[in-house]
């Protein structure tokens, strides 16, 4: 049996926390607290590229905020 | 497997106790045991033993679970008798002789209540079965033969539920094994195959349809960790069918009334399942079999929870450790300013002859900050360090720090095309570097220490402002696809590192530190903050120290050392080199961590016996760059040396481990599956690449936290303490068999003979071609055939290497960690005592050794002493063992002019020839 985690045939979803922190987490469990889904249920690869594409700035949210306290686009990647 | 008569006859006995009526005394029972033997030939000759008893019921339990001898009477009557007049029989008997239903019917007929036994028919002799391995349920081997006993009643349940409870709950503690169960009398073994996405009605199915006969064999052959036997409960007695567990876990299941209650025994042996497993197993038995009666049908067996939601947060509070000291600075640049404002003139890092105090450092650091400012370089940005380990390479990180910069540090020892990877991947604007022009890395600004130092730094760096979750640095480390990947930790993660570990090893300014480890190893992260962000001395260790053990234990003593990392490949060399010399040991060291990879504590045998445990300590530390170097820490104690003890330690302060299956859910104790790490050292991620973050760095189901997968496979002890079980991915399958190369490397360590064992596979055309080899640094007079043949004692057939070959030393990687790439091709066919001789004769043999041992990598006869690393002092080593062996004596020049190892030995020949007069 694939690792459900790993299951390049899987259902997946995308989570994202306070920290603006994505985590690519596999359909069949309950969304835990303090995460949102941002996407899915879908394919692993669909949502992979959802991810390259959403966080761009990996940067957690409260260090962005306090880096770039003016502009809040994404800017950079992490760092 | 157990031995011994004891436990050979406990097994095969079997017992009952009955509470006599009132009235009835001793003489009535002798009056009764004589007519049974008038008319049942198994009851002649059978005395009956009256033995008077305080009244807290002890000798019962005794008397019951004692067995008797394997010839003689068939069975033992005991009478025990109470002061209060009360008095209970004691039969025991051997099964061969008397099966369950005779036992009962004797009693009765003894006891007066007058049934017609079938006492002359004899159960049949139980099989015996193997005991394998259960390595799941912790128990310790020196309490084997002890024995331990459970009750736990179920309701509402059927037998079929209760077995394919049994087998859902072992499969789940005994990962990746088809589940093995005795049942039955005799015993026959089977094997329950569990499907988690198969229903629950499929999973009972399965269990009625008869297993094939080969099924049968094998499991036979492999033996059961678990026993089940049903039976009917008994009305008035006390029945048992073992004296002795005959399987690890031993199960009797009596039904009780007829409404689907159940009394479930469990017997089991301490030296294979500890109590609080047992207890565990017991209660997930009986919960998974209620769950699966009054779940839906159609329900996943993965649905099925062994634990309670209180139990589950219980494991996974267990392996969380509190954070310590809270308070003060988060940021690295901050703390050690700190330390340098408190100790300006203290000594900060010696390497070799200069020295720089923590003022001249933090002062350095200011001007390359400056420098570093002047040429443009912002908040955010990442900045890579060329550098030799030394000052100014803690000098440049702290002033990238300061600037609010993450520093990439890059080994310049590194292959070039590997810098550059590094230097593009990170994105860094500006590297800094030794002499300019090196590495060539195009794109890149470089910048020498020299030119930052005079480049417009007349205005002071500007003042760093942001908090602990910056990043610090970006350390590469090896990706599974080949492609090295950037993690990205914070100043917090490296803050937290050094408050979980300097209250508890009391790290001050009076401790010295070695600055071992390649800049690109994060092990050398640990060396520098922990030391420097604590105020102690740190000791740069050049590289060709780094590689000659002789001479690092000379630093080690001149420098006066006290704290000392190491990988334990690494450590074990130093063992060695100083098993070398008897006069002035390390004795400055008070810690040692060893760290990097995973530790096997009999290397550490001669450790102990040279350095007491109470003048140093040394602590085995399990960790990853994902989670910031360390995640554990345990003290290693002399009895770990000989228990071949895999026990990495609790979770460091900040820090939490669990063990997950692989949908997410929390193991049970004993269990192995994937650590889980949380907490305090959770990198950032890994920079550039957020799909691949987000897929390592995922969402806790039980705590909805941001936990760290790490690819580790271990087990969660009852106290919270972890225990390594190798990498996942580093298993290998030969044949289609699952094998960890530990296990077989540790096999060749418990033989007396072999020092150092590495172990390879070679994948071949196809997965019949693959092969195990081996290779081992042996004592002289220890044989390849010797050992081999020991370890095919130990070893299942396909886990036997096909060739043991004899190094002079294992190569380790710039990591210190076991360079597998290096290894030599291994030797086969077979070989006779003798045959690893070299064939030109046992000078070169000699050589070859000695220039192994030496240089740290296998030698071959063609091959140059200068270009496998050997050094002018290395040359002098050699040259000094030379003379200590008796060979004759050779001047440095001769040894230049010779320098490979053919032409090496026969200059020693020559030299020989010329000292005999041949």
């Amino acid at each position: 049996m694939t690792n459900p985690f790993d299951d390049p045939d899987g259902t997946f979803l995308v989570l994202c926390n306070d920290e603006d922190q994505y985590s690519l987490w596999p359909a069949f469990a309950d969304v835990p607290a303090g995460w949102r889904t941002v996407s899915g249920p879908g394919p692993r690869d669909a949502l992979m590229s959802f991810i390259d594409e959403t966080w761009l700035d990996m940067r957690p949210k409260s260090l962005r905020d306090a880096m770039d306290p003016v502009q809040h686009q994404p800017g950079g990647s992490i760092g | 497997m157990i031995g011994g008569g004891w436990h050979t006859a406990a097994r095969d006995c079997h017992s009952i106790v009955l509470r006599l009526s009132a009235g009835v005394g001793p003489r009535q029972v002798r009056e009764n045991l004589r007519r049974a033997a008038s008319a049942h030939s198994l009851c002649r000759g059978l005395r009956l033993w009256e033995v008077a008893a305080t009244a807290n019921g002890d000798r019962t339990r005794k008397e019951s679970s004692r067995p008797i001898a394997s010839r003689g009477p068939a069975v033992r009557v005991v009478l025990v008798r109470y002061p209060n007049a009360a008095a209970d029989l004691v039969l025991v008997a051997r099964r061969g002789s008397i099966a369950r239903a005779g036992l009962v019917g004797l009693a009765n007929l003894l006891a007066g209540n007058e049934s017609a036994p079938d006492v002359d028919q004899p159960d049949p002799q139980p099989a015996r079965v193997r005991w394998p391995q259960v390595s799941w349920g912790l128990g310790d081997r020196r309490d084997l033969g002890s024995v331990g006993l459970l009750t736990v009643n179920v309701a509402g349940v059927d037998e079929a539920v209760l077995l394919g409870a049994t087998a859902l709950v072992l499969s789940r503690y005994d990962v990746g094994q088809q589940p093995r169960i005795a049942t039955g009398s005799p015993f026959t073994v089977a094997e329950y195959p569990v499907d988690e996405n198969a229903t629950v009605a499929e999973h009972l199915a399965c269990l009625t349809r008869p297993h094939s006969a080969s099924m049968r064999s094998s499991g036979e052959r492999r033996g059961a960790p678990v026993g089940v036997l049903f039976g009917e409960g008994g009305d008035g007695y006390e029945y048992r069918p073992w004296l002795a567990p005959p399987f690890p876990l031993s199960f009797a299941v009596e039904r009780l009334g007829h409404d689907g209650f159940w009394r479930s025994r469990c017997w089991y042996d301490r030296g294979l399942v500890s109590d609080a497993i047992a207890q565990r197993f017991t209660r997930h038995v009986a919960h998974a079999a209620v769950h699966m009666t009054k779940a839906d049908a159609r329900t996943p067996l993965g649905d099925i929870a062994l634990m309670t939601r209180a139990e589950q947060d219980e494991v996974v509070r267990s392996g969380v450790t509190e954070p310590v000291g809270l308070a003060g600075p988060q940021r690295i640049d901050r703390l050690f300013a700190e330390v340098a404002r408190r100790q300006p003139q203290a000594p900060a890092v010696i390497d070799g002859p200069s020295e720089i105090s923590y003022g001249e450092l933090d002062a350095l650091a200011d001007r390359l900050a400056a420098g570093l400012s002047a040429l443009g370089v912002s908040p955010g940005d990442r900045v890579a360090v060329c550098l030799e380990r030394g000052a100014e390479f803690v000098a440049a990180t702290v002033a990238v720090l300061r600037l609010d910069c993450a520093y990439v540090p890059m080994d310049v020892r590194h292959p070039h095309d590997r810098l550059r990877y590094v230097a593009a991947d990170a994105d860094t604007s500006i590297m800094i570097v030794e002499h300019e022009g090196f590495p060539v890395v195009e794109g890149v600004r470089q910048v020498t220490l020299a030119q930052l130092q005079t480049a417009d730094a007349n205005r002071a760096g500007p003042v760093a402002s942001h908090g602990g979750g910056l990043p610090a640095y970006v350390i590469y480390t090896s990706g599974s696809t080949g492609r090295p990947k950037g993690v990205v930790v914070s100043h917090a993660n490296v803050a937290a590192l050094v408050r979980a570990t300097a209250g508890e090893y009391a790290f001050g300014p009076h401790d010295v530190w070695t600055f071992f480890h390649s800049v690109a190893f994060d092990f050398s992260v640990w060396e520098t903050w922990g030391c420097l962000l604590t105020g102690g001395r740190l000791v740069v260790v050049p590289y060709w120290v780094s590689r000659a053990p002789h001479e690092f234990r000379e630093l080690l003593i001149g420098s006066g050392v006290t704290v000392l990392s190491q990988t334990p490949s690494a450590f074990s060399q130093l063992i060695d080199a100083d098993q070398e010399v008897p006069a002035g040991g390390v004795d400055s060291v008070r810690l040692v961590v060893l760290g990097g990879e995973s530790l096997d504590a009999r290397i550490l045998v001669p450790w102990f016996a040279r350095y007491s445990p109470a003048a140093c300590q040394v602590v085995n530390m399990f960790g990853i760059t994902e989670t910031t170097v360390h995640v554990t820490a345990r003290t290693v104690t002399p009895r770990d040396t000989w228990q071949g003890c895999r026990n990495v330690g609790r979770a460091l302060p900040g820090w939490s481990i669990s063990v997950r299956d692989e949908r997410g859910n929390v193991l049970p104790y004993g269990a192995e599956g994937e650590v889980w790490v949380g907490g305090a050292g959770l990198a950032l991620g890994y920079l550039g690449q957020p799909e691949l973050t987000a897929q390592k760095f995922v969402v806790d189901p039980v705590t909805g936290q941001r936990l760290y997968r790490s690819g580790d496979n271990g087990r969660l002890w009852p106290d919270g303490s972890l225990e390594y079980r190798g990498r996942r991915d580093g298993q290998v399958k030969v044949r289609g068999h699952r094998i960890e190369l530990d296990e077989i490397r540790a096999v060749l360590l418990d033989d007396p003979g072999v020092r150092h064992a590495a172990v390879a596979v070679v994948a071949g055309r196809d997965n019949a071609s693959t092969r195990i080899h081996a290779y081992a640094v042996m004592t002289p007079e220890a044989t390849e055939q010797a050992v081999l043949s020991r370890a095919r004692l130990m070893l299942p057939d396909y886990m036997v290497p096909a060739s043991l070959t004899r190094v002079g030393a294992i190569p380790l990687t710039g990591n210190g960690k076991t360079d597998i790439g290096r290894l030599p091709a291994p030797t086969t066919g077979d070989r006779r005592p003798g045959a690893d001789r070299h064939p030109e004769g046992p000078v070169v043999d000699e050589v070859l050794r000695l220039w192994s041992r030496h240089l740290g990598v296998t030698v071959g006869v063609g091959d140059n002493f200068f270009t496998l690393g050997g050094n002018s002092l290395l040359v002098i080593q050699v040259l000094a063992e030379l003379t200590k062996m008796g060979l004759p004596k050779v001047t440095v020049q001769q040894f230049y002019r010779n320098s490979t190892a053919a032409q090496f030995a026969a200059l020693l020949r020559q030299l020989a020839g010329e000292a005999t007069g041949d």
